[in-house]
């Protein structure tokens, strides 16, 4: 890349004759240089920032919100849940069903995931603190996030995919799991039009979805 | 470090040979103003390029996605509105550089020989160019596409011979639909830019020659090159002449706005009030190219026009009549082009003098005709006549629809494709079908009004003020209101003129008058009872009875203003009515009482016995018919219902009636039914309610 090089030289640093060009026109064309670079750069970062911010698309598009969801009454639970032989547990799967945003597109009415519930009809029933009588587990195995699935023959849920296995309150007795089942925030909300006695209730869910594989329950962000 | 890195570059590719392949035939000569349209057009290409590689991240193409992913790129994706403007309007830019390229290179004589390599591939830069417009012009797949796609596509149809094979391969078919999108975009993409590479590369090589050839001219003739501080010059004033042609339209913002309904802000969208992001989302301010409503084939859409660069081939179609009009806008063109073509053939030797003024002149009238076309074009649409007075109305209506299908497309676009955002949305299609099917009767305020409207007016319908504002109206015995509802009208001024009569006598007593005051306070509360659409059951005994009523709430102060007033005849939660049998105020005017409304109002729960007192009279004004169905697979299903029904009616007419017969046939000629399918039931009932969801399949719901 020598200047000796006459295909290396720029245009204007050219004279058709070939002479030396005087100082003057020098300084005339190091500045018009001077503008045409400064122009390119301007040009191309006006193009190129713009261009990599549109490509990188980053943080826009959000998992479904979190909040509390309706899924069951308790009744359902009552009578269609299995009943556990050991314990007199009553265990009843229910799907979450949210609107998906898919890019531009909207599918409402999707599977957002499955919740295993597990209640325990000999406990008092505290609305504001359900934990003692009913709990919620997702469905989702904490390996590597298989469909957990209750095993009424052996009174157990266990994992199809590489054999975990847990007990009712989703410790692992089993397998692989490095966790336990992971545990939902669940709530009952008193069913005002129910004229049963003891009056009916509302189960509701806060769906959530946890890193597999790890010790922790961290939630996805 | 570097110089090693580089010797290696050199020694195993040699790259230094192409570059000065590349840069061998620039000279001083180069900078003359002639030879700037090429780098120029070769710079808005690479745009082209560029942009176009960033739209293909998030382009989709297909008739229910291409819409779709346009909306997303323009009003979602950060700088989308930019990536997109740009490749809109360099579109735009490269066709009018390449008009004025060939003018200039035809006036300066420079397509003739030695230069008709120059203008030949410059020609068919040209046509190429026109053809890549031609192609993405309808990627977006909205209405204006969508019908100019049509125009053109009919137009090509016309062509004799291959026209019609080539509009049916096009189309991938007969319509316009999925392939077609397929089609287009393969051309757009990959096949023309190919070919538009290959012409760019090959023009420049020509326009080398070129060069060369005309320095050994005037190295021979001794003539004087030109000045060295051109280039910079040119190359500074077509930049900002490019730029300013790309980006100067985009900061306009003429576009559909994109204003999200209250409420509907996704959670990150509070980060976009810093100031560098509301640059990323300019477009939401209407910002870069427009995007109109999606393609729907089933909307008319009366003012199809081209792209304004193809304006001169539409009005020269438009001005002229009968079988010539397709021949002068297919063969025109291409006669042009064609003698354009060989024009370099006839100007060697001698007769390139007489052939240069030819081309001047013929460029001349043509660049003339092109303009004039264009401007005659313009004004027929945007200047002062009636004709563009009702284009204006028409562009505004378009407008309104591509504006509220942005809107909607913000909170999702359904599976089904965008059209249906507006197929199913209350405010548009809603109101159309209110248009066809209830405002020959029903009038709705400013937006729809009717001449002699026989039945009340709905906009507003079921809130306080309009109830209220309706049983005011009743007490105006010529007001349509007291006429279709004579038994309630007469009910009501009685009940002022005893009100007014208490008043007098408290009056002659010495009291204060208070009787009409608290009836109008009763009807205010029953207005606003109502307008809740009540539908939970009261307690009629026992201490919850006696703690109801000493409720202050607005509900209980609205049932008992009913208890006192409209018990004897309306029904409310199984308790009341009896006496002439009004309507069924539970849950009145909410959208499971319309749908009951309009599913059978002959019946008992509706207007069924104000039907068989209609009957009485010898001419009864028309009445609400019946709206549902007639052809889905339950209209057996409602046949047998409304059997039901009209045995029901049948039994309120006593048996010695001596005019049985005629008031039978009067009640059937006034129960009639009409057809109207589940999906625009449910689109009437959400316009009338002032219900802004979309309707997806009956009264499923989108949020």
């Amino acid at each position: 890349m020598s200047e000796a090089t006459p295909v290396n030289l720029p245009d204007h640093a050219r004279d058709t004759t070939g002479t030396a060009v005087n100082k003057a026109a020098h300084d005339r064309r190091s500045f018009l240089k001077w503008v045409w670079g400064g122009l390119k750069t301007a040009l191309a970062a006006l193009l190129g920032v713009p261009a990599l911010i549109y490509l990188a698309d980053v943080g826009r598009r959000q998992r479904p919100l979190r909040g509390f969801r309706r899924v069951a009454r308790l009744s359902d639970i009552l009578q269609h849940g299995k009943t556990s032989a050991t314990t007199g547990k009553r265990i009843y799967e229910v799907v979450v069903r949210e609107t998906r945003r898919d890019a531009w597109m909207i599918h409402p009415n999707q599977v957002l995931g499955r919740v295993w519930l597990v209640h325990d009809p000999n406990q008092k029933i505290e609305p504001n603190d359900p934990q003692s009588a009913l709990v919620a587990f997702s469905a989702v195995c904490p390996h590597l996030g298989c469909s957990v699935r209750y095993d009424a023959m052996d009174d157990r849920f266990s994992c199809p995919c590489h054999a975990g296995v847990f007990d009712l309150s989703g410790q692992v007795l089993e397998g692989p799991p490095p966790r336990p089942m992971d545990r939902l925030q669940v709530r009952l909300v008193p069913d005002k039009s129910s004229s049963t006695n003891p009056p009916d209730y509302f189960v509701e869910v806060d769906y959530q979805e946890f890193v597999p594989d790890i010790p922790q329950a961290i939630p996805r962000s | 470090m570097w110089q090693s890195w580089y010797n290696w570059l050199e020694e195993r590719f040699g790259y230094q040979r192409l570059k000065e392949f590349l840069t061998s035939g620039v000279t001083s000569r180069s900078h003359r103003w002639r030879y700037v349209w090429a780098s120029g057009l070769t710079f808005v290409f690479a745009i082209q390029v560029l942009t176009g590689i960033l739209l293909m991240f998030a382009y989709s193409p297909g008739s229910a996605s291409a819409w779709g992913s346009v909306y997303f790129v323009q009003y979602e994706l950060p700088f989308g509105w930019l990536v997109r403007g740009l490749h809109h309007f360099a579109a735009e830019a490269m066709i009018v550089l390449m008009a004025a390229y060939l003018l200039h290179l035809g006036l300066t004589g420079m397509h003739l020989p030695p230069g008709e390599a120059v203008w030949w591939t410059a020609l068919l830069l040209f046509a190429a160019t026109m053809a890549t417009d031609l192609t993405g012009n309808p990627l977006p797949w909205d209405q204006k596409a969508y019908w100019a796609l049509q125009v053109e596509l009919n137009i090509i149809g016309g062509i004799p011979g291959l026209g019609p094979l080539l509009q049916y391969w096009i189309l991938g078919g007969t319509e316009a639909g999925q392939l077609t999108l397929t089609r287009l975009y393969a051309l757009h993409v990959v096949v023309l830019p190919v070919v538009l590479a290959f012409l760019l590369l090959s023009h420049h090589l020509a326009l080398r020659r070129y060069l060369q050839q005309e320095e050994k001219m005037d190295s021979e003739n001794g003539t004087r090159s030109h000045g060295r501080w051109r280039p910079q010059v040119a190359r500074v004033v077509l930049l900002v002449i490019l730029a300013s042609l790309c980006l100067i339209p985009q900061a306009m913002p003429l576009n559909s706005h994109h204003d999200r309904p209250a409420g509907q802000e996704p959670a990150s969208d509070t980060a976009e009030t810093r100031a560098w992001l509301r640059w990323a989302y300019l477009g939401r301010s209407g910002c870069g190219a427009a995007l109109e409503a999606p393609a729907d084939p089933n909307v008319d859409y009366p003012i199809a026009r081209p792209k304004w660069t193809y304006w001169f081939l539409f009005q020269l179609r438009k001005s002229l009549e009968g079988p010539w009009a397709s021949w002068a806008t297919v063969f025109g063109p291409v006669v042009v082009l064609l003698v354009l073509f060989v024009l370099p053939l006839a100007g060697r030797g001698r007769a390139r003098w007489w052939i240069h003024c030819v081309s001047v002149v013929l460029l001349l009238v043509l660049a003339t005709a092109i303009a004039g076309l264009t401007a005659w074009a313009w004004w027929n649409d945007y200047g002062p006549s009636a004709s563009a007075e009702k284009f204006q109305e028409e562009l505004h209506k378009q407008r309104d629809r591509a504006q509220r299908a942005i809107q909607l497309a913000a909170r999702g676009i359904p599976v089904e494709g965008p059209a249906e955002l507006l197929r199913r949305d209350p405010r548009t299609r809603g109101r159309e079908l209110y248009q066809t099917h209830c405002a020959t009767c029903h009038g709705f305020g400013t937006l729809i009004p009717v001449k002699n409207a026989v039945a009340p007016d709905l906009h507003n319908f079921g809130t306080q003020d309009w109830i209220y504002q309706l049983l005011q109206r009743m007490r105006d015995e010529t007001s349509v209101e007291s006429q279709v509802m004579p038994q309630m009208a007469s009910w009501l001024r009685r009940e002022y003129e005893r009100a007014a009569r208490a008043d007098a006598r408290a009056q002659k007593a010495g009291e204060p008058p208070q009787a009409t005051a608290r009836l109008e306070e009763d009807l205010k509360r029953i207005a606003a009872w109502l307008a809740a659409h009540p539908r939970r059951a009261v307690p009629q005994e026992g201490p919850q009875r006696q703690a109801f009523e000493q409720d202050t709430s607005a509900f209980a102060r609205g049932y008992l203003a009913y208890e006192t007033h409209c018990l004897r005849c309306h029904v409310y939660s199984g308790i009341g009515g009896g006496d002439t049998n009004g309507p069924d105020l539970t849950g009145y005017g909410d959208a499971d009482w319309l749908r009951g409304l309009l599913h059978a109002p002959y019946s008992r729960q509706y207007y069924g016995p104000s039907v068989v007192r209609w009957s009485r009279l010898a001419n009864p004004r028309s009445w609400m018919p019946a709206f549902r169905d007639t052809e889905n697979a339950n209209a057996q299903l409602w046949q047998r219902d409304w059997e039901r029904t009209w045995n029901e009616l049948e039994q309120m007419v006593p048996e010695n009636d001596e005019k049985r017969e005629q008031r039978l046939q009067a009640m059937r000629r006034v129960c009639t039914t009409l057809h109207l399918s589940e999906l625009d039931r449910e689109l009437i009932i959400r316009f009338v309610l002032n219900d802004d969801r979309l309707v997806f399949g009956g009264p499923a719901v989108l949020p």
